[in-house]
């Protein structure tokens, strides 16, 4: 049993211990660090006797979490990548590609660090990654056990730097929609949450353009442009990631009905020019087969 | 109207061009209208097909609160078509057929968020903004790549900033959805520039936070693009 399967099991005794005041929770995370696990359920027990504490904001803090649990999801992609291959000419992102995914695993692990940070004065606990046995505030977000990214070698991606740029794409293109999917929680814009959400929703997009042209450099059959066009996907079997994706319809106008007298645009660019929202569950059916 | 006086320039320097821009042999796809009309560029002529559509009056009130909000964005979206409606015309050296096909893409999506923003504020959207077209330097691939980027970047920030602003959060959700397709523009325009530059630490921060700025600000920074005068006192601050 690891650190975060206790805190689940003490979350589904009592809902709401994830948003008591700070003090406690500092105890549940020097305990996560420093206690000897076989002890930890025995000292916890004597902490939450009572639920004299209100529930509030489940709704801001579960979208937040689940961001942040797509933040892992998203920096560990990067971070096993970057490290697969052992010189310039094995590497699985070449030399003259590195300089980006850099910065997108930055950007990733600055996420990361960000909710976390906004999270905890919220008076919830950090998600952490399925296990993920270093101390989930000072340890690396590095978790390689808790991921299989080629889903049980479905997806040769160490192998092939195309493999892994289709894949890649799918993912940042998801974490465009599951960005906007949570919105709708955050419209009560506590503590500026609701803009930095916006910020970071918009990094993912720079994130998922980058990858795109990449691959378009690199002469990909499905011809990707920086933008999402209509439903299409890099492959077949990554269809589910652009459901919904080829949407005309904005505030119950259809894009390509309007014109100011000059001109209309195509079902093409009129489904490339907005994103689309995935809902929690969308998002986490298509990232289930990559987890452990 | 500035658009006279640089019509003939581009005519009387059309000889002199012609022959140097066939010279260069980069030029693909490009129709011969374009090609005169992007000779006419580097005779220098910023403007080459105004904006202007007649005399516009002196102020143009943008309203307050959310049409207000949605107006401003419009200004935004204005300049931007604007700005990619005159590259798809008059385009930059060695364009490529990717590079065509992605701008004519680029134009396209900023008429469709145009044409929806003025469909959503129906009677209260403002009259067309007349854009100043000689900030840009069509001709010039790194001149038209770095506004695109100040623009593009910028509009990013506008529409990060707008959203805790609105009254009717339904237009949070809306916009969210144009935000990072303008992201995607940015991305793409810096790539075009710079291989890995889709970001640089002064657009995103070291929290990993894309720019969000005020009304006003973005606003001020589009001064150069804009000839037409708003009265923007009620846009919220």
């Amino acid at each position: 049993m690891n650190f975060k399967n206790i805190l689940r099991e003490i979350e589904q005794a009592d809902p709401g211990v994830y948003e008591k005041q700070s003090d406690r929770r500092n105890l549940l995370r020097n305990l996560g660090s420093k206690a000897a696990m076989a002890a930890v359920p025995f000292a916890l027990g004597s902490l939450f006797t009572t639920k004299t504490y209100a529930k509030t904001t489940d709704s801001i803090l579960n979208s937040l979490n689940f961001i942040l649990e797509l933040e892992y999801f998203q920096y560990n992609l990067y971070h096993t990548a970057l490290a697969t291959g052992s010189n310039s000419t094995t590497y699985l992102i070449p030399p003259a590609d590195r300089d980006g995914f850099l910065m997108i695993e930055g950007h990733q692990k600055a996420h990361i660090t960000f909710l976390r940070n906004a999270i905890d004065p919220m008076g919830a606990v950090p998600f952490t990654p399925n296990l993920y046995t270093a101390d989930p505030v000072t340890g690396n977000p590095y978790t390689p056990p808790s991921y299989d990214f080629t889903a049980h070698a479905n997806f040769r991606i160490y192998e092939n730097y195309d493999a892994f740029l289709s894949l890649a794409q799918a993912f940042e293109d998801m974490m465009v929609r599951a960005y906007q999917g949570q919105l709708s929680n955050l419209l009560a814009n506590t503590n500026d949450i609701l803009t930095q959400v916006l910020q970071m929703s918009t990094v993912e997009a720079r994130h998922a353009a980058y990858i795109r042209n990449v691959r378009r450099d690199r002469g990909a059959i499905d011809i990707p442009k920086p933008w999402v066009t209509l439903n299409t996907a890099p492959e077949i079997r990554l269809i589910n990631f652009y459901l919904q994706e080829d949407n005309v319809i904005q505030k119950g106008m259809n894009i390509t009905s309007l014109t100011d007298g000059t001109r209309t645009v195509n079902a093409t660019a009129a489904s490339e020019a907005f994103d689309e929202p995935f809902t929690q569950a969308n998002v986490t059916t298509l990232i289930a087969p990559f987890l452990l | 109207m500035h658009s006279g006086a640089n019509n003939i320039s581009m005519k009387l320097n059309m000889g002199s061009e012609n022959t140097q821009v066939e010279e260069t042999g980069l030029m693909h796809n490009v129709s011969r209208r374009n090609f005169l009309q992007l000779a006419g560029g580097i005779a220098g002529a910023g403007i080459l097909i105004s904006s202007c559509r007649r005399t516009p009056p002196d102020t143009v009130y943008v309203g307050k609160g959310d049409v207000a909000l949605l107006n401003f964005l419009l200004i935004v979206e204005e300049v931007l078509a604007a700005v990619y409606t005159q590259a798809n015309l008059t385009a930059y050296y060695g364009l490529t057929k990717s590079e065509l096909d992605l701008l004519a893409d680029m134009r396209d999506h900023q008429y469709a968020h145009k044409v929806l923003l003025k469909k959503v504020l129906g009677t209260n959207a403002i009259t067309d903004t007349t854009t100043v077209l000689a900030a840009v330097t069509y001709a010039d691939k790194t001149d038209f790549l770095k506004n695109s980027i100040l623009l593009e970047d910028l509009a990013v920030a506008a529409y990060n900033g707008v959203a805790k602003r609105f009254t009717d959060t339904n237009y949070v959700l809306l916009t969210a959805k144009m935000a990072t397709l303008q992201a995607r523009h940015a991305a793409y325009s810096r790539e075009l520039l710079a291989h890995n530059s889709l970001a640089d630490t002064v657009i995103v921060n070291t929290n990993g936070l894309d720019r969000a700025m005020a009304p006003i600000e973005v606003y001020n920074a589009l001064a150069p693009y804009i000839q037409t005068k708003f009265d923007i006192s009620n846009l919220p601050a």
